[in-house]
């Protein structure tokens, strides 16, 4: 009798899983890996051609589901990203197409348990971008990218990257106004300490930013007049990304253009 | 029974997979004009099978399925395309895809042309930070409006004369709701600043002209404010200058939930009287106070309901000289100004839009014989939906009903010549009570007639006043044409029709049965943008009004014999300098002539200012400092000259005689300010100190002139700021 019923039951669930054509999720979660990676390989290579690839994807897994915590947060991470291109000056067009999608799938995440934190250190970064792309709004919104980070940190403390741009606000910004190198420079080891003495367990959860602290960390080092402690950070970078595009391509040779005419 | 369980989920996974055949999908992407188009998203939808189109637009990759599935192909830009395919017997399916680029409907400024707005897509811009820096602007935006060609310098107030049209032809709404008296220190001469602060605005829009149906009994022109949503942080601001304080703040109560925006200012003109040498003039230093509350709860991810609230009052007491009696101008007002806003999108393309308003505004004027009080009650309601039927098609349509009672108590003299406290007048204690209904529709279309770039719109309204049995049709329509992304031509047709103001529907020396007066619009705009941030536009326009409202020697005191015109261009150049100079030059032309109210003859109007240049420049010379400067030169307005005066035995008095109607015209108006800002980190907190000088040249300029008792001398009055003015202040984000 009691087969009678197991056997009714395994035949109900895949019959179930049939009719509704459920996908398994470890393919779903397979995508977006692949999204992260290729998130990750736009941002080392500074290629936008990665970013439309990773793009494409995570709208294939958001059309399959666009419920998905982790489907929405690379979603928005993508738009972020592209935010972040429209500074090439010839990429400008990219700030209007994606500044209210990132902005609206962020803010999706803000109740999510989960992806809360990464979501304010996501509008945190949004909102660094609307004052790149109009500085006019440093009065007004410098405020905002600071308490989108401390609400990050107070939802997760063990989270690397609020301080990313809590570095990078403090970099930015012009003295006066309360911008402060060596403040930068605290933020980003901090951010350098949590990377190296947390991770999540789960392979879906956002990682990312530690190329970003190092190249952070050396520019703070530099302002401080700490040439060659900013060369092993750069080092370190390329060390672990040698390919890495910004360091190697911008703030190096920037470095050592320095170091020439020091030494000169 | 364990190979019975084995048989039969062999049995099912078999039927599932043996019915799940793998395809392969292959093609090319190409634009309309057959361009391959990489980076194209094309998959099997709700399936992670897809692939993106190579350099060449080409793609390919397999799908696991059977029935029918539908190939979706996607691309920021561009229309998103879906195609439905039988998945059959042949595996490789070839498909080729051809995507439209997207056209973002345009909104209805951009078809109808003469707006300005903080939206790049509305035109030239005016963001709040224009406002905020224009020199001699106090931050007001009815102020940094008049740098604007179409909006004449026709006095140093803050009302807008708009082509031509008084100040009451322009309408003032926020968020939906009307607001009649925005003004602060109203008189005769009109008011000098608005009460709305430039920090409460999300959007702004302003059209001199040709603008949407959706706005009904208005002639002229009309500012539609939008106010911000609820706060995403607590924050306050703090400011002081020689002229006024203010604290403002931000509160959020519950994150992207509920929260309060207040503005609060108090203006004290004392201090800044007394150094630039002018406070003997007052015997009553203007002043005012002004709080607006937003209190603001999103309900919904798409629904929010907002209620602002503003309560402002002012009081001035100034000496007047007169031919015939010197005394003191004592004048105070009250504005309370209620507003109930919803907004929500009702489905998917639907956004409804709802104001439930209250507006009172109460003054009282006193100059010798004169001793008015004005009590102005207005209750309205609106609401307006806006449909996007397709990327191509957008119906905006809208009903509002409105109440207005106009009060009128006190004493006014019985010739405009005497005003002295003992002599002949008029005892008032008229009602004018209106109530109209109105509703709108239009339609706003690209790709007219099927042809690209080719857009349009046309609307149409009609408004109905029971009270003097009055039903007009207002028909409006407009047709563009984009060269491409950035140039475009634009021609705008409209009727408009409004009522005449309310005063002159008083019983004792007006006429209730009054028509509305009507204005036909017809302009011409060319827009160019540069680059980004860069602007250039030119209009060409005329307007021809009709019954207008006319003084009549009969009992009826007015009726609708008035008419008139304006003609004339508007030309703006605004945008960068490298990286520190930004600004913007603006020239307006007019030639208006009107045959209204007590004009004798059909002559030139009031507001014929027939050049105006604005010179807005601002210098950032460091990330600390910047440097404003704002020139204004304008020809004089047109005013009618006395050329001699009869003597009344029985008044004691000199009654003026008159040349022709605005046969006259002062000088020209000329006006340099410049303001130095400093931006400063003091006690950790973000400061702007400021030094403005207004009329830096001390230039004579002059708002009219005053007689001798027997009107054989004259003498100039000087305009609010006829004398170099200075003002320092300061700004703090607490």
């Amino acid at each position: 009798m009691k087969s009678k019923w197991f056997i009714g039951l395994v035949v109900s669930l895949v019959v179930i899983a049939g009719l509704l054509n459920i996908y398994p999720q470890s393919e779903l979660d397979e995508q977006i890996l692949k999204t992260k990676q290729l998130l990750h390989e736009s941002f080392v290579y500074h290629s936008d051609g990665k970013l439309k690839e990773a793009y494409a994807i995570i709208n294939r897994c958001y059309s399959v589901d666009s419920e998905n915590p982790y489907v929405i947060y690379y979603k928005a991470m993508c738009e972020y990203r592209f935010l972040e291109f429209s500074l090439d000056p010839d990429k400008s067009d990219l700030f209007d197409e994606y500044i209210d999608l990132a902005e609206e799938h962020a803010d999706l995440l803000l109740e999510n348990e989960e992806l809360a934190s990464e979501a304010n250190v996501l509008l945190s970064a949004i909102t660094i971008m609307k004052i790149a792309n109009n500085s006019t709004l440093g009065m007004t919104h410098s405020g905002l990218v600071y308490q989108y980070a401390e609400d990050a940190i107070e939802l997760d403390d063990k989270n690397p990257r609020p301080y990313i741009f809590l570095a990078s606000m403090l970099y930015n910004t012009p003295e006066m106004f309360g911008g402060d190198a060596l403040e930068s420079l605290n933020m980003s080891q901090t951010a350098l300490h949590l990377f190296e003495n947390h991770t999540y367990e789960n392979p879906l959860h956002p990682d990312w930013g530690k190329l970003d602290v190092l190249a952070w960390l050396g520019q703070a080092y530099n302002r401080l007049g700490e040439i060659e402690k900013a060369k092993t950070i750069y080092e370190q970078a390329l060390e672990m990304e040698p390919e890495f595009a910004w360091v190697k391509y911008a703030l190096m040779p920037q470095l050592q253009q320095q170091l020439e005419s020091s030494s000169n | 029974m364990k190979k019975l369980i084995l048989f039969i989920m062999l049995i099912l996974v078999t039927s599932f997979t043996s019915a799940q055949q793998m395809y392969t999908f292959q093609g090319c992407v190409t634009t309309e004009d057959g361009r391959a188009l990489p980076f194209v998203n094309v998959f099997v939808k709700q399936s992670l099978s897809g692939a993106m189109t190579e350099d060449d637009g080409t793609y390919s990759f397999t799908f696991k399925g059977n029935g029918e599935v539908v190939l979706v192909a996607s691309m920021v830009g561009y229309e998103r395309k879906e195609v439905q395919i039988v998945l059959e017997e042949r595996t490789v399916i070839d498909m080729d895809i051809v995507l439209i680029e997207k056209v973002v409907l345009l909104k209805e400024a951009v078809v109808m042309g003469s707006s300005f707005s903080d939206e790049e897509e509305k035109g030239v811009v005016v963001k709040p930070m224009d406002v905020y820096t224009t020199p001699g602007g106090a931050a007001d935006i009815f102020q940094t409006l008049k740098t604007m060609p179409g909006v004449t310098q026709v006095s140093e107030g803050a009302e807008l004369y708009v082509r031509g049209g008084h100040p009451n032809e322009t309408i003032t709404m926020v968020d939906g709701a009307a607001l009649y008296h925005p003004m602060t220190l109203e008189s005769s001469y009109g008011g000098i600043f608005s009460n709305l602060n430039t920090g409460s605005f999300e959007n702004m829009f302003f059209s001199s002209g040709g603008f949407s149906s959706k706005y009904g009994n208005v002639l002229s022109g009309v500012l539609d404010i939008e106010t911000k949503n609820e706060p995403q942080q607590t924050k306050f601001t703090f400011g002081i200058s020689m002229a006024s304080t203010d604290f403002n703040g931000d509160v959020e109560f519950i994150k992207n939930t509920l929260g309060l925006r207040f503005y609060s200012q108090k203006s004290f003109t004392e201090p800044i009287m007394w150094m630039n040498g002018q406070k003997d003039r007052f015997t009553s230093m203007p002043t005012s106070q002004n709080f607006t509350g937003i209190l603001t709860a999103k309900y919904s991810k798409t629904g929010r309901i907002k209620l602002m609230g503003m309560i402002a009052s002012d009081k001035q007491g100034v000496e007047v000289e007169r031919a015939e009696y010197n005394g003191i101008f004592d004048g105070k007002s009250v504005t309370n100004f209620f507003n109930l806003r919803h907004t929500d999108i009702l489905s998917e393309n639907i956004l409804i839009k709802n104001s439930l308003a209250f507006h009172r505004y109460k003054n009282n004027w006193k100059l010798g014989v004169l001793d008015l009080e004005k009590t102005d009650d207005t209750y309205r309601i609106r609401t307006d939906l806006e449909w996007g039927i397709s990327n191509e098609l957008r119906l905006t349509s809208g009903f509002e009903a409105e109440n207005r009672e106009e009060h009128y108590l006190g004493t006014i003299p019985g010739e405009d010549y005497n005003m002295r406290p003992d002599a002949e007048k008029t005892v008032l204690d008229d009602r004018a009570n209106v109530t109209r209904m109105g509703g709108y529709v239009e339609l706003e279309k690209l790709r007219l007639f099927g042809i690209d770039n080719l857009f349009g719109a046309a609307g149409v309204r009609t408004d109905y006043v029971a009270d003097i049995s009055s039903q007009w049709y207002d028909v409006r329509s407009s047709v563009g044409y984009s060269f491409n992304k950035y140039t475009s031509l634009r021609f705008g047709w409209g009727t408009f029709h409004q009522m005449p103001e309310l005063r002159l529907y008083a019983p004792t020396d007006g006429n209730p049965d009054l028509k509305p007066m009507q204005a036909i619009h017809y302009v011409v705009s060319f827009d160019h943008q540069i680059s980004d941030g860069h602007s250039f536009r030119v209009e060409l326009y005329h307007k021809d009004y009709e019954n207008l409202p006319r003084e009549v020697d009969t009992d009826i005191n007015y009726d609708n014999s008035g008419y008139g015109f304006a003609t004339g261009a508007d030309v703006i150049l605004k945008g960068r300098l490298g990286a520190s100079f930004d600004g913007w030059i603006s020239y307006g032309y007019i030639h208006t002539k009107r045959l209204w109210k007590d004009y004798e003859e059909y002559a030139k109007s009031d507001y014929d200012i027939t050049h105006q240049v604005s010179f807005i420049m601002k210098y950032h010379i460091s990330a600390m400092w910047e440097i404003g400067m704002n020139f204004k030169l304008a020809s004089g307005r047109p005013y009618t000259p006395v050329v001699g005066s009869d003597y009344i035995e029985s008044a004691n008095v000199y009654e003026p005689l008159y040349a022709s109607e605005n046969s006259g015209r002062y000088p020209d108006y000329k006006r340099y300010d410049v303001r130095l800002s400093h931006y400063n980190q003091i006690f950790d907190y973000f400061t702007v100190l400021y030094v403005e000088a207004m009329n830096i040249f001390d230039h004579n300029n002059i708002f009219g002139y005053t007689y001798s008792n027997d009107y054989s001398k004259r003498s100039d009055i000087r305009s609010y700021f006829g004398s170099r003015t200075i003002v320092v202040g300061m700004m703090m984000n607490l």
